[in-house]
């Protein structure tokens, strides 16, 4: 089932594709928990999918991951296709510590995909986000709408001019999507669980 | 919020409609006139003059306010009608006679004292020379009063030729004197001529008194009777007879009572006699005309003493008396000048009165309520007020809500731009 904002991820496919034509690897972070990277990201690797491109969805954010019981559960990172939708790899991964793996990572989704959008959740609380915003070709940060403006919403600031990476620009997020996304996140998305980055660089 | 600030406007209104006080409004109208003429006061100052303090306080004392001055000054609007020389002055109070009786009592200090200001200095001039003049008038009521003093002490100190003629005065004295001493001298003479002699008159009046006290000559017959007795008895027993000693004895005895009856005559209080009173009498005159005499020369060699004095002092007295006589000229020469500058003050007074002048020209007949519609305008005025109030409220709260809800909000905290609103349908 398609998300129901196609059309607003159409057109940050759109703009995704004029501003940064040779861009494969994006990172949709954001500063708090909940502000909707998972959406975000889901919505537009199936706009980026739904071209024909190759794309993969990587779950970065170490948390937000939905597992439903009874399914399929690819051990060891393994790629799955999307159980509905338009065909596209999806990816979960466990945080890990190594800077090389995520470098290799990287790498790897770089030659097995045309786009690679990978959601890092709130980037002050996850160390792997943080990594991976050094390699991202553009970063899209998401806000959810009506939160309160926080210290973390400068720690993102800092991490992002700090890894001097261009920033596509900012997404903003209504808590009614966010909701409607989280209760229905298992028709989105196949189920998965969290593996070791390492093994994930291995089966990709 | 809104709902709420709304929610109290509404009540606000009904509050006004129903329970703010009505005040009232009246107004008087004054005009200046002559203002170009005038260079102290302008039209412009009338506002400042109309709230001053002077005139309030007059028409607080006028009209017995029991308003304080502040009070007074706060209900009190003034307003020039644009290029015009009328003023509107207006009260706003409780009640609406009150409001006309202080509007037009404004008015009309405001007009007394703006006269008051335009001939204060002149006045003041005024004042000062009628001060002037008094104490000069009073100046030359004491040098009256000296003079008449002098004139009194010295009759002749006026005269030009005050000399001779208190010489004539005293010449005509002496002659007097020396008529009265004449007087005297034969009054005296006259009185001691007219003296009674001692022995003579006490010899006249015994003899007088005795001849009318019958007694006595009762007495002097048997007396003489038997002293006569005795004689012969005597004669005829040439001391043999055993009866003479004791007729001796009579006759002695009767010669005492005699004497006794004598002095008792003579000094009884009723013993009279006329040539005794008669030579008394003259006496006593002939003495009263000496006394007289010589009192009547005392009197003159009196007179004589005090015009020899003030022949001696004409001098000193001519010159207090000339330096009164200048002092009196110089004090009517300085009312003479007083009195002519006092006229040109009231000529100027009347002059700058005539110069420029407030007048009432309309008085207030009626007083209305302060604002039109009275409390539905107030209410109305005070809802749209709350509103606004609400409505500014409400766009300060959002101004000030750290939550990120709008794009240029969320672009100003990250620097960078939206790109997109996921979920907005």
């Amino acid at each position: 089932m398609p998300s129901p904002f196609t059309e607003h991820f159409d057109n940050l496919r759109s703009l995704l594709e004029l501003e940064q034509a040779k861009a494969s690897l994006i990172l949709v972070t954001s500063a708090k928990r909940g502000d909707g990277t998972d959406l975000l990201a889901h919505g537009l690797a199936e706009a980026l999918a739904s071209s024909g491109q190759a794309t993969a969805l990587v779950d970065a954010s170490g948390a937000a991951v939905p597992i439903a019981s009874g399914d399929r559960r690819p051990r060891d990172g393994s790629v799955v296709p999307h159980r509905r939708g338009p065909a596209m790899s999806m990816i979960a991964l466990a945080p890990d510590e190594s800077s090389a793996d995520v470098t290799a990572f990287a790498a790897t989704l770089r030659e097995r995909f045309r786009y690679a959008v990978i959601d890092g959740g709130a980037l002050p609380q996850n160390e792997l986000a943080a990594m991976l915003a050094g390699l991202a070709d553009t970063l899209i940060l998401a806000v959810r709408k009506g939160r309160m403006a926080s210290r973390e919403d400068d720690v993102l600031l800092s991490v992002v001019d700090g890894a001097r990476r261009p920033v596509l620009g900012i997404v903003t997020v209504e808590p009614k999507a966010i909701a409607s996304f989280t209760s229905r996140a298992s028709e989105f998305a196949p189920s998965t669980e969290l593996v070791p980055l390492r093994h994930a660089v291995a089966n990709v | 919020m809104i709902a709420a600030v709304i929610i109290a406007g509404m009540a606000a209104i009904y509050y006004c409609r129903n329970f703010v006080p009505l005040t009232y409004q009246a107004a008087a109208r004054v005009l200046m006139v002559n203002e170009e003429r005038d260079p102290s006061v302008s039209t412009g100052d009338l506002p400042s003059v109309a709230t001053s303090s002077v005139v309030l306080d007059r028409v607080r004392r006028q009209l017995q306010l029991p308003l304080s001055l502040p009070a007074l000054q706060g209900g009190l609007s003034t307003r020039i009608v644009a290029r015009s020389n009328i003023m509107t002055i207006s009260f706003n109070d409780a009640s609406a006679d009150r409001a006309i009786a202080i509007s037009n009592a404004v008015a009309d200090n405001l007009a007394r004292y703006y006269h008051e200001l335009s001939t204060r200095r002149y006045d003041e001039d005024v004042d000062a020379l009628n001060a002037a003049i008094a104490d000069q008038r009073s100046r030359l009521s004491q040098i009256d009063d000296s003079i008449r003093n002098l004139q009194r002490r010295d009759a002749f100190v006026a005269t030009d030729n005050a000399v001779d003629n208190v010489t004539r005065h005293i010449a005509d004295l002496e002659n007097q004197r020396a008529a009265a001493v004449a007087t005297l001298t034969g009054d005296a003479a006259l009185s001691q001529a007219n003296a009674p002699h001692g022995a003579l008159v006490s010899s006249i009046a015994r003899h007088e008194i005795l001849q009318g006290d019958a007694n006595y000559h009762s007495l002097r017959d048997v007396a003489a009777r038997d002293a006569a007795q005795l004689a012969a008895d005597r004669a005829q027993y040439a001391g043999a007879y055993p009866g003479l000693p004791g007729e001796e004895a009579k006759v002695n005895s009767e010669r005492a009572m005699l004497d006794a009856a004598a002095r008792k005559a003579v000094t009884s209080p009723d013993g009279f006699s006329p040539s005794a009173a008669a030579t008394a009498n003259e006496h006593s005159r002939t003495l009263a005309l000496v006394a007289g005499d010589r009192a009547r020369v005392a009197k003159l060699d009196e007179l004589i003493a005090e015009q020899t004095f003030q022949l001696r002092d004409i001098p000193k007295t001519g010159i207090a008396f000339i330096e009164l006589r200048a002092a009196r000229d110089a004090v009517q020469g300085e009312i003479l000048t007083l009195s002519g500058r006092h006229a040109n003050a009231l000529a100027n007074r009347a002059e700058a009165a005539s110069l420029g002048t407030v007048v009432v020209v309309d008085r207030a007949l009626k007083a209305d309520t302060q604002l039109a519609g009275g409390r539905s305008r107030v209410a109305i005025m005070a809802g749209v007020a709350l509103i606004l109030v609400a409505f500014g409220l409400a766009f300060l709260v959002e101004s000030v809500d750290p939550r990120l809800r709008r794009a240029q909000q969320i672009e100003r905290l990250y620097g960078h731009p939206v790109i997109s609103n996921v979920g907005n349908r």
